[in-house]
């Protein structure tokens, strides 16, 4: 069966959450920093419910933080 | 670093200078028959004493240098990276013990076998923190 890419835009909904570092977001969704960097930069794909903390921590829904590599 | 990383360096290294000193002094007395079982207990004693106390020292100290991720408990990346490196360790051990068995063919010696063994048990150990040291580098799924 063929990998789907997951990408996101941690990154950017980061700075735009007034430049909130990793080391915050990751004690926001309980998690490591290196492990919210390992995410931004495509090494790790989180589970579902991680997925829905940090979605819940922009404010986002789910499609606006993780997207399909194609698009 | 992650702090678990850290964690598995500290295996790591300690594991192969230790253990490496261990059986640079113990394999030539297997194989060459000279082999007293008093002198054999003293240096594993001292070995795994020296482990631990280096392992202990280093652990104190990388807790102080980073106290909030020694608190912190492995998140799911972690966790997944721990349960990798484990089977790796297993794999490395049930080849590492096959082989002491074999030895048997060979020398037909107790202490070579106990030897044997102990060195699948150091080899898993080693390729348990090795696998975790790669995993937190590369990408996993």
């Amino acid at each position: 069966m063929k990998a789907v890419e997951i990408r996101n835009c941690i990154r950017r909904l980061r700075f735009e959450h007034g430049e909130m570092t990793q080391g915050q977001l990751a004690d926001a969704i309980g998690m490591t920093r290196q492990t919210v960097a390992a995410i931004e930069q495509g090494k790790y794909s989180p589970s579902l419910e991680a997925a829905f903390r940090l979605a819940d921590a922009f404010g986002r829904p789910l499609e606006e933080v993780f997207y399909r590599g194609s698009n | 670093m992650a702090f678990r990383e850290k964690s598995a360096w500290i295996t790591l290294v300690t594991t192969l200078i230790v253990y490496g000193i261990y059986f640079a002094f113990a394999v030539p007395r297997l194989l060459s028959g000279r082999f007293d079982g008093f002198e054999f207990v003293s240096w594993l004693s001292g070995a795994i004493v020296a482990i631990v106390i280096l392992q202990v020292a280093l652990t104190i100290f990388a807790t102080v240098t980073d106290p909030v991720g020694a608190r912190q408990p492995r998140d799911e990346r972690e966790q997944l990276i721990a349960l990798r490196a484990n089977r790796a360790g297993f794999y490395a051990l049930e080849v590492g013990g096959f082989f002491a068995i074999v030895t048997l063919f060979w020398w037909n010696d107790a202490a070579v076998i106990a030897n044997g063994v102990f060195f699948a048990i150091v080899m898993a150990e080693a390729v348990r923190a090795g696998f975790q040291i790669v995993d937190y580098h590369r990408c996993v799924a």
